[in-house]
Parts: C-alpha cells; structure tokens; sequence
C-alpha cells in the first residue's frame, strides 16, 4: 500500500522524531509531529475511503459498429468499445487511474485505453476506443484495472473492477465463391436460383409457356402472350434443387496448434463459413458437424437465415479454443499465469489473504516435472549433493567401521578391518534406501538455497495454487494438490490462462520425441457423426470432411469404414486438410518425381554445409508433408473421394463445384 | 480502421504555477523564521536546497529540506547547549515553532503534489514500458491530469495546513511535561511512551480495520482464506499424500507405455 515515496517520508520522520526525542530538541520534534500526524491523517482518510468504495464500483460496457451497439463482432471490421467506471457510493472515489484490459484476440485501432480522475455517483469515468478483430473466435473482456492513490503519492491501492463480458467474433461474410468481401459488406451474394433445374416448379425464373389448363391458377396465366395468340398461356417456372451438406470441421487440438488466427483451425473455419453461406445463398441446406477427442457439436442440414448465423456462432465459439497439453512444463506457464492473476484478481493474490511465510520458500521444494530431461545446472545440484552428502557418510561410515571392528575384537571373532568397513559401507546404503524420502527432500532443498528464481516461482506457485483451486472449484485439499503435482498444475493452469484468452508456448513434442497433438482419438469421433450423419440423411448428400488427417494412415480404418458406408448410400464424400502455411503445395502430377529432384539437387548443392543442413531439414519436412498427402489422396482415391488442401485459396470453390456437381446427378437421376 | 491518437497532453502549467507559489511562499516564511532567531551559517543552506529542488524537480527536495531544518535547529542547539538530558526551554508552546512547522509541511505537500502531476503518481511497474523499437524502452510513468488539480484544491490544502500543526502543538504540550516512566530519565520516558501510543495506535487501527476487511469479504475471499487456514495447518499431511498420488499416477503411465 505504501509506495516507495511514501516509506521514505516515513522513515525520515521516525528517525528524526524519535532522534529528536532523544537529544531534546523541541523545534524538530514538533517538525516531525506535525509532519506525522499530516501522513497518518492522509493514510487514515485513504484506507477508510477505500474500505467504503470497496465493491461500490462497477463497468458498463458497450460495443458499437457505426450503426449502433451490436451483440455479435465481425471478423476483419473495426467497433468501437465505450467502458464507464461508475460510483454507486455516497462517497467520492480518491483519485484513480482506470485501464480497460484489451483483450488478446482483437488488436488496439486507436484512441487511449486509459483515463484518469475521480468518480462520483452519476459521474462515471468514460473510456473510448476502437479495435479491430483480425480473426473469427471470441473476445473476452476481463474488466478495469484500477490504481488509487492519494494526491501526494504516498498510498497506492490497485483493484480490478470486474466485467466480463464475452462476444462472438463471427467469420467474415464471403460470396459465393468464397471469396471475402474487402470493400462492401452488402448485395454481394448471388441472387436466388443460381442452381437452375430446368423443370417445371415453383421457382422464379421463367422456364417456358403452355396452353392453358383447366385449374391453372390466374396469376400464372400470361397474358401478354395470350393476347398475341388469342388463347389463353400460363407460365411455367424452374424447379430449384435443394442439396444437403454437412460440413464435418476438425476442433482438436491438432489444429488449434499455433497462434489463434493464423492456426489450421482459422483457415477451416474461415473455408466452412465462406461454403455454408454460399450453400445457403444458394437455398441449399447447410449443416455443421464440429468435432474434437471427445465430443460433437452437430447442427443438422437446414435452410435460413438464423440458421446460418447459428453455423457462424459454433464455428467461431470452435475457433477459440486453445491446444493443450499437460505436457507443458510448469516453468513455461507459471510466470505467464502469475501476471495475468496479478492484474486481473488483485484482491485474491493480497499477501495477507493469500499468505506464503517468508521461510516457506527456502524449507519447501516444489516438485520438479519428472518426466522432463536433466538439465546443467540439474547435474550440478546433483554433484554438490553427492559431495556434501560424502562428508557426513564417510565420517558416520568411519564410526561404524571401527566399532564393528571392536565388535569383532571384543567377540573375537575371525573378521578383520575389511569386512567391518564392508559392513558399515552395506548399512550406510541400507539407511540411504529406507530413508529415500528424507534424502530427496534434501536433494530437492539444496537448489532453493541458491537460485532465487527457484524461490521466486515456488511462492508464485503457492499463490496461484490457491487462486485456481477457488476458481476452479477444486475441494479443499486443491491448493496441495496443486502444488505437488505438476502436471495437473499445469493443466490448471492452461485453462486459466486459456479461459483469458492468453496465449501461451507449448511443447510440441514430449521427453521420447513423440507429437503431443496428432490426436488420433479424433478419428473415432469423426467415423461415429460420420456413421450418424449417413444414417440421418436424404437422397445424396454431401458430407465435406475438413480435418487433419495426414500421418494418421495406421489409424485410418474406423473413418474409411464410416466412408465406405457413406459411398455406398450414393453420398458424396470430400476431405479437405488443412495445410501448414511455410509448404509449398504438392504439384499436380508430381507424386513420386519431388524426392528423385530434390535428392538431386541437394546432391549438386554447393553452399556451406550449415546452410545445407538448413535446407535438407526444410526439404525432408516438405517432402514428408507431400509423402502424406500422397498417401492420404491414394487412401480415399479407392472410395472416389477427392483430397483437397485447405491452404488452397480455391477450396472452398471447389467445394461448391462438387455441390453443383451434385446436383446434376440429383437431375439425372429424376 | 485506424484513428489517429490525440496529440499528447501539454504539461500542467497552472496548477503547477499553484503549487510552486506554494512551495517559494512556504521557503520564504522557513527562511525569515531562522533568521528571525539569529543569523545561522545553514540558513542559505536551507534556502539553496528549497530552491534547487523546486527548480530542478528534484524527487528528495522535501526530504533534505526537512533534513536541512532538522539539521539548521540541532546544530544551533549542540551550539548553545549541548545534547544532555535537561530541557532548554521553559516553555513547550512556541509561536515560531508551529509555523515553521506549517510552512515545512506546505513546501513538502505542495512538492509532493508537484511530483504527482509532473513526474509520477503511482511506483513505475518495470514490466510495462512504452512502445517503441529501441531495446531499452523506457519505463510507463503515469501522471496525474493536470484538469483534475483545480486551484480549489490549493486553497483546500492551504486552509487545511495549519490543523496537523495544531494537533502536533497540543501532543507536544502533553509529551513535555516531565513523565517519570520506571524512574528513566525523561527524555527516554518521552521517547518510550512515543513509541508506546504509536505501536498500540497503529495496532488498534490495523485490527479494527482487518475485522472491517474481514465482514466485507466477497466469497471468494472467503473461501481462499479459509482453504489458506487448512493448508497452512496441515501442509505436511496433504504434500505427503498428494507426492503419492503424483508417484502412482506415472507408475501408472510407465506401465502403460511400456
């Protein structure tokens, strides 16, 4: 609470107060005083102040486009945010300087996210600024940081008016060919009735003219044309063929590796918007499967205009979610979650509510992950170990040596010094395996005792321990469990700073070099909507795969089984998977020639070896990548199932080509 | 869309230009006080360091000010009379005292102020500097508004000056009468019994307001204070038990990958 102006004032006074006592000088201690009851005055307002603004405060917020507030963001478009900070107390706040906490997803467009002053009842303090929203997702807005202080600087207290508020930033309208609109938002999308039949139905566009029968309503009858033929004409109109789509998009946490935004999962979301729009401009029937390890979120093939702002909600609520893994070592996410919990739950991390004893971190060591490898300085505590624990060994040994050789002496019995320090050596390791416990303990204590970052973090980690069991709700014992054990700690920890939209690095591959997120278990849960899609579905259809699937081949017999089916009843199947963004696409035609050219010409390179290195590394990354699609095209290519990549800037057109495709077999077969 | 920002906000001239009227009104009366008395080598000491911490902005100009007087009045006492454990004076309330008093705690609260509005109000975070490319980007330093330091709020603290003189004066008074405390000379009776009304002053204004804080609690708070109070108590039973639950859950997952 006192800054650090504030305790030299005070410590200047004291001394001099209780220095002039002592000497008898009445003009300083009068000084002194006076000063004195002036800072004990300013501290005793201040704290009671606050203590009677304490839970008065509260946010309103507002988010505007240029027409007004909206409940929904757009991905790509700029709003403005308005936040008031008001007072609902009789009393004045002290002076207090607000900060609304931008979230992470949207990206600062102007206008300052801070202001100072004072806040009354029916005064609030008004922030204005303006974000962009580059990517579809949510966008979470946590509240207002508030830092109090007196006017002379003394007294500071920071709080964090809490307002959440979560909106959906929703994909960004495309046309029909899935192209996103740069300049007009409106009157992009095709009219009705872009996919002609040319049959006589109740469509809108003209098809042809007949003779009048008996029964024809009035309205049909042409009567410009029958005036020119003296009989009467009735008009025919084109039949419209609805088809049915079932977009199946991949959530797991394969693709939610990366940043958000720019991850595979943004590109399948963008791809499935930009089609589910198209189809339903064109009055098909869009419908949406997401998936991830464990579960689904279906939305069944249907028509409309809410309907589709329903596949927007699900795709953006789906392109929001971060990977995890609890793979992630503890010394990654700990300083990152211990930030945000500062900022954001100030009155939960107060010392004297969330106490950590100030020897706790030097006696108390924190696990270490045991699953990750010994570092240097890991060795090192080892060998000062081994070292400090030789002393006392070789001492005790000693001892135990020579009264076992008295022993034998006083026993007489046919041992000498040999087999006594042989023995004392065999109970020393005996006394080293039963009391493991007691030595780990030390081995553990010896780093606290040196490193004070490792003391740093261990009382950051008992603070946000306590913080995420009562978020979390975890039963009383939480806070322990949080503290031992590491992997749940972490997991805790992810979802802390994922539910706050932080972005945090995470281990790719784990301690044996194996792929945290190929996520396999998805495959299961793809095959099982796949299975229920087919058996819920109508006439043909067309189910659009969009998930990860390459180096999945072993893994692949449930989802093509599910495909074969799906073949079988006349659907029509694709997989679209998404593509990382730093490899070329594969060519056309090129399967089996890239690794003979590349081999070649990694053969005639000349450069220095390092560079070399570099790009045989980049080309056997590229090269597997192209293997994979090769093998995942050949798999689906025996069902007649295309293999698309999403990094493609045409899939999603091609995805519609398919539905009109679609259609003429639909015609033929009628 | 890109707004452009609002040019930044011109330094508070006004109010600063209150505040330093303040500050030389308040050197001026420290300065004729000490000369009123008797001519004194530290005076112009007085006088330099007031000015030179007004004029250069200096963060511990009201620090070594009160240091500078403090030092000015004890020299001048070591002068006349040496440190010893008599009283110099017959009297415990002086005119000149109590001025002084009022006047080194303008300068220091008009300085202070100044700070806030020119240099920094609130201790600079390490962690948040300003944009920019260079490697070493300076620290964010907020500052107060210079529209919410109205002239009212000079004349409030001008009016309000004179009070902690006057409660210092009556204490005083109360401190000089001669207090026997366990026999100890009177200067270590005085200096005890400060520190004795301080401590249990202090004490009793922390507990009343933790009881405060306490019966205000959201639940949350409450249920962290609580979950704190268990593990402090047994911290030892629940790390033991949750090391074994740590220990089975890997044998467990050794097991299943081999």
């Amino acid at each position: 609470m006192l800054t650090p102006r504030g305790w030299w004032f005070l410590v200047t006074v004291l001394t001099l107060l209780l220095l002039t006592l002592w000497t008898n000088t009445p003009v300083v201690v009068m000084l002194s005083l006076t000063l004195l009851v002036w800072f004990l005055a300013a501290w005793l307002s201040f704290v009671v102040r606050l203590r009677l603004l304490a839970g008065r405060l509260y946010a309103e917020r507002e988010v505007r486009d240029e027409r007004g507030p909206v409940e929904s963001l757009w991905a790509g478009r700029a709003f403005t945010i308005r936040v008031r900070l008001c007072n609902d107390g009789g009393l004045p706040s002290p002076y207090l300087h607000a900060a609304d906490r931008v979230p992470f997803a949207v990206t600062h467009a102007g206008s300052d996210t801070e202001r100072d002053g004072t806040v009354r009842q029916g005064t609030p303090l008004e922030i204005t600024y303006h974000v962009a929203c580059p990517t579809p997702g949510r966008v979470r807005f946590e509240g207002i940081a508030v830092q109090l202080a007196d006017p002379q600087g003394f007294f500071y207290h920071a709080l964090f008016v809490r307002d959440v508020r979560s909106y959906r930033v929703l994909p960004a309208l495309a046309d029909a060919e899935g192209h996103i609109p740069t300049l007009k938002r409106h009157n992009l999308l095709p009219l009705l009735g872009v996919h002609r039949h040319r049959r006589p139905g109740t469509g809108s566009e003209l098809l042809d003219l007949r003779d009048y029968l008996p029964g024809d309503p009035p309205k049909m009858i042409a009567w410009k044309a029958s005036a020119r033929r003296d009989r009467l004409m009735t008009k025919e109109f084109e039949s419209e063929v609805p088809i049915r789509c079932t977009l199946f998009v991949d959530a797991s946490n394969s693709v939610r590796v990366g940043p958000p935004g720019q991850n595979a999962l943004a590109r399948l979301v963008e791809v499935s918007a930009a089609v589910a729009q198209a189809a339903a401009a064109a009055r098909d029937l869009p419908g949406l499967c997401v998936f991830d390890e464990e579960k689904v979120t279906y939305l069944r093939p249907a028509r409309g205009q809410r309907h589709v702002v329903r596949i927007f909600n699900v795709l953006a609520d789906a392109a929001g979610l971060p990977a995890t893994t609890g793979e992630a070592p503890t010394e990654t996410v700990l300083p990152l979650a211990y930030g945000l919990a500062e900022e954001v739950y100030p009155e939960l991390m107060r010392p004297e509510l969330n106490r950590v004893p100030f020897w706790l971190p030097w006696v108390w060591p924190v696990p270490v992950h045991p699953r990750r490898r010994p570092t240097a300085g890991g060795c090192f505590y080892l060998v000062l170990f081994l070292l400090l624990a030789l002393v006392p060994a070789v001492f005790f040994g000693a001892l135990l040596a020579l009264f076992l050789y008295t022993v034998f002496q006083f026993l007489d019995l046919p041992f000498g010094l040999v087999p006594a320090v042989v023995g004392s050596a065999a109970l020393l390791v005996a006394f080293a395996t039963i009391a493991y416990g007691r030595l780990e303990f030390f081995y553990r204590l010896l780093p606290l005792l040196f490193s004070p970052r490792r003391r740093r973090h261990a009382r950051w980690r008992k603070r946000l321990s306590a913080l995420l069991s009562v978020r979390h709700g975890l039963a009383p014992g939480g806070l322990a469990a949080l503290m031992e054990q590491d992997e749940l700690f972490s997991l805790h920890a992810q979802r802390f700073l994922a539910e706050h939209q932080v972005p945090y690095p995470l281990p790719l591959y784990d301690a044996r070099g194996r792929y945290l997120f190929a996520a396999p278990a998805k495959l299961d849960v793809l095959a099982a909507a796949l299975l229920r899609a087919v058996g819920k579905g109508r006439d043909n259809e067309l189910f659009v795969l969009l998930a990860d699937l390459l180096e999945l081949d072993d893994r692949l017999a449930p989802l093509l089984s599910a495909v074969k089916v799906a073949v079988a009843r006349h659907h029509q199947v694709m997989v679209v998977c998404p593509w990382p963004p730093a490899i070329p696409l594969p060519r056309k035609g090129g399967e089996g020639h890239e690794a003979a050219d590349v081999l070649s010409r990694l053969a005639a390179d000349r450069r220095p070896l390092d560079i070399r290195l570099d790009a045989a590394l980049r080309t056997a990354t590229v090269l597997r990548f192209h293997r994979a699609y090769y093998r995942a095209r050949r798999t689906f290519a025996r069902f007649g199932v295309a293999v698309l990549c999403a990094r493609d800037e045409d899939s999603a057109r091609l995805i519609l080509e398919r539905l009109e495709r679609l259609r003429t077999q639909e015609r033929g077969g009628r | 869309m890109i707004v452009p920002a609002p040019p930044p906000e011109q330094p508070p001239r006004p109010v600063v230009d209150g505040y330093t009227v303040v500050c030389i009104a308040a050197l001026l009366a420290i300065v004729l006080i000490e000369v009123q008395a008797t001519v004194r080598l530290t005076t112009p000491l007085i006088l330099v360091v007031g000015l030179a911490g007004l004029l250069l902005r200096w963060r511990v100009a009201p620090v070594l000010l009160v240091l500078a007087v403090a030092g000015a009045s004890l020299m001048e006492q070591w002068r006349q009379a040496g440190f010893g454990w008599e009283w110099p004076r017959a009297q415990a309330f002086r005119v000149s005292d109590v001025v002084l008093s009022v006047a080194v705690l303008a300068y220091v609260v008009a300085h202070y102020r100044m700070q806030s509005l020119t240099g920094y109000i609130f201790p600079p975070d390490p962690r948040r500097r300003e944009e920019g490319a260079k490697r070493q980007r300076p620290v964010v330093k907020v500052r107060r508004s210079a529209h919410l330091a109205s002239p009212e709020e000079i004349g409030l603290l001008v009016m309000l000056l004179p009070l902690p003189a006057l409660v210092a004066q009556v204490c005083w008074v109360e401190l000089a009468r001669p207090w026997g405390v366990l026999g100890l000379p009177p200067q270590i009776g005085r200096l005890l019994l400060v520190v004795w009304v301080l401590a249990v002053g202090l004490f009793l204004i922390a507990a009343l307001l933790g009881h405060w804080r306490t019966r205000r609690m959201t639940r949350a708070e409450a249920i962290l204070a609580l979950q704190d109070t268990l593990w402090q108590e047994t911290r030892r039973e629940q790390r033991q038990v949750n090391r074994w639950v740590a220990w089975s859950r890997l044998r467990r997952r050794r097991r299943e990958e081999s």
